[in-house]
């Protein structure tokens, strides 16, 4: 028999929570999108993609409120004071789209 | 929920459980087995419950304890600990990205450039094959244990969360030694700051080598021929492919022993080199970006706005540079000495993965002891 040492390590434990799911789609007001990167010619285009999802989401769900974020480095996560301006929505939508 | 590993096994049950567990990323391993573990902690000079950081994307504590388990299962030594160690610790600072490099659709993964004096202590091989171990059990340990190390303490497994669209073969173990002594330049880490005899550990995030075959270029007996062999060299280097033809950031280029040679031999340093490759390795904007219909793309939509503000992108015969200034053109030796040869590794650009090194002198061990 040998003695094993897990590889995995162990997990930090975290104090954040997941925010508190919102139920029916109905209900859902404000929807921010956070893009990786301005809109360019070449390369991910995800605000191109809001915009069809915007469209989609007021007519089909009524949705009124939107707000577009940009990160100014896409491979870096997004800084707290930009995440800080999506508090208050209903939801977030990040992604990279061609 | 992640599956408890059984503390007690028969050693014939472990390739099996590895694979089931999903603890390899599909080569078979070593058991982690405790007494190897203990041996390689001491082998580092670490406690074994300091915590060098969390590994993204997983973010799961990186012990030295834990790093070990996976270099066990890599089948490293205990005199390779050190390297593996510092190795994590370079990738770690958050300039360099880790998270990004692990999961980004790029495919770059962590170089681990090993310089000076170790190189020999730990019977690394410089030579022939050289990019894929040399035939060295260090080159390929010291890589195989960073992967794993990614692998099950960083979670860094493919699709969820890894979106690498085509892969890299050096994911499964990524690791150069520079030749220390048979070299007409300045050992690598000199360059960063570091004395001759120490021994460094750099990592860098870059992608497969690109061999730069040097043929159609005139004998070496003849006139300044290590010129021309940069000039083509320069050439695969601004390759419009290259991520960094795009985005700048910083590339490397290994030479081998003899190319090394031949350019010193007709005055090149280090730092000539680099200016020489980064006055060549340039590509006309309105080749790099062109619209639908072919014609150069330069309107304000095409505009990189990472680039430096002094390349002209509204004049599609501006030549653009790969990288934003000579030094960001790393440059090793290494590889057989025979043939001369150089590869060339384009990296994540403006991105993340930037080089960073680690001197490997013991004081500094034993300062990292005390926290």
């Amino acid at each position: 028999m040998i003695e094993l040492v897990d590889p995995r390590g162990t997990a930090p434990e975290r104090s954040r929570n997941l925010a508190p799911r919102r139920g029916t789609p109905e209900k859902l007001r404000r929807i921010g999108f956070l893009s990786n990167e301005p809109e360019h010619m070449t390369g991910p285009h995800f605000p191109g993609y809001t915009r069809v999802l915007e469209a989609a989401l007021r007519e089909r769900l009524g949705i009124t409120e939107f707000h577009l974020e940009v990160k100014p480095v896409l491979s870096r996560p997004a800084e707290v004071d930009m995440i800080e301006r999506f508090s208050g929505f209903d939801g977030v939508i990040n992604g990279l789209a061609k | 929920m992640i599956e408890a590993l059984p503390t007690n096994i028969d050693a014939s049950e472990w390739p099996e459980l590895s694979y089931r567990l999903g603890l390899t990323d599909g080569l078979p391993t070593f058991p982690p087995e405790r007494a190897v573990v203990d041996a390689l902690v001491a082998g580092s000079g670490w406690p074994h419950d300091h915590v060098i950081g969390e590994i993204p994307p997983r973010r799961h504590a990186a012990t030295v304890e834990a790093v070990a388990a996976n270099a066990a299962m890599a089948g490293c030594r205990p005199d390779h600990m050190p390297v593996v160690l510092r190795a994590l610790e370079a990738m770690l600072e958050p300039r360099f990205n880790l998270a990004g490099v692990v999961t980004t659709t790029h495919p770059c993964w962590p170089l681990v450039l090993v310089s000076g004096p170790i190189v020999h202590a730990l019977e690394m091989a410089t030579g022939e094959s050289v990019w894929n171990g040399g035939g060295a059990r260090a080159n390929l340990a010291i890589g195989r244990a960073i992967r794993l190390v990614l692998w099950n303490l960083g979670g860094a497994h493919p699709r969820e969360p890894v979106q690498e669209i085509m892969g890299h073969p050096g994911r499964m173990a990524f690791c150069l030694p520079e030749e220390p002594d048979n070299a007409p330049w300045p050992r690598f880490h000199e360059g960063r700051g570091l004395a001759r005899d120490e021994s460094a550990v750099t990592v860098f995030a870059c992608e497969s080598p690109q061999i730069a075959n040097l043929w159609g270029v005139a004998t070496p007996d003849e006139g300044r021929v290590g010129e021309r062999w940069l000039e083509l060299v320069a050439d695969q280097m601004c390759a419009r492919g290259n991520s960094n033809t795009h985005t700048m950031g910083e590339i490397l280029v290994v030479f081998s022993p003899s190319m090394a040679r031949r350019l010193a031999d007709e005055g090149f340093t280090r730092a000539r080199v680099q200016a020489f490759l980064w006055q060549h390795a340039r590509r006309r904007l309105g080749d790099i970006r062109v619209e639908a219909d072919g014609r150069p793309a330069i309107s304000e939509k095409a505009r990189y706005d990472w680039w430096p503000d002094w390349v002209d992108q509204e004049d599609p015969e501006t030549l653009v540079p790969v990288t934003a200034a000579p030094e960001a053109i790393h440059v090793v030796v290494s590889g057989a000495d025979s043939i001369p040869c150089a590869s060339v590794c384009p990296s994540w650009g403006h991105l993340g993965g930037f080089a960073i090194t680690r001197s490997l002198a013991p004081e500094h061990t034993d300062e990292r002891n005390e926290s």
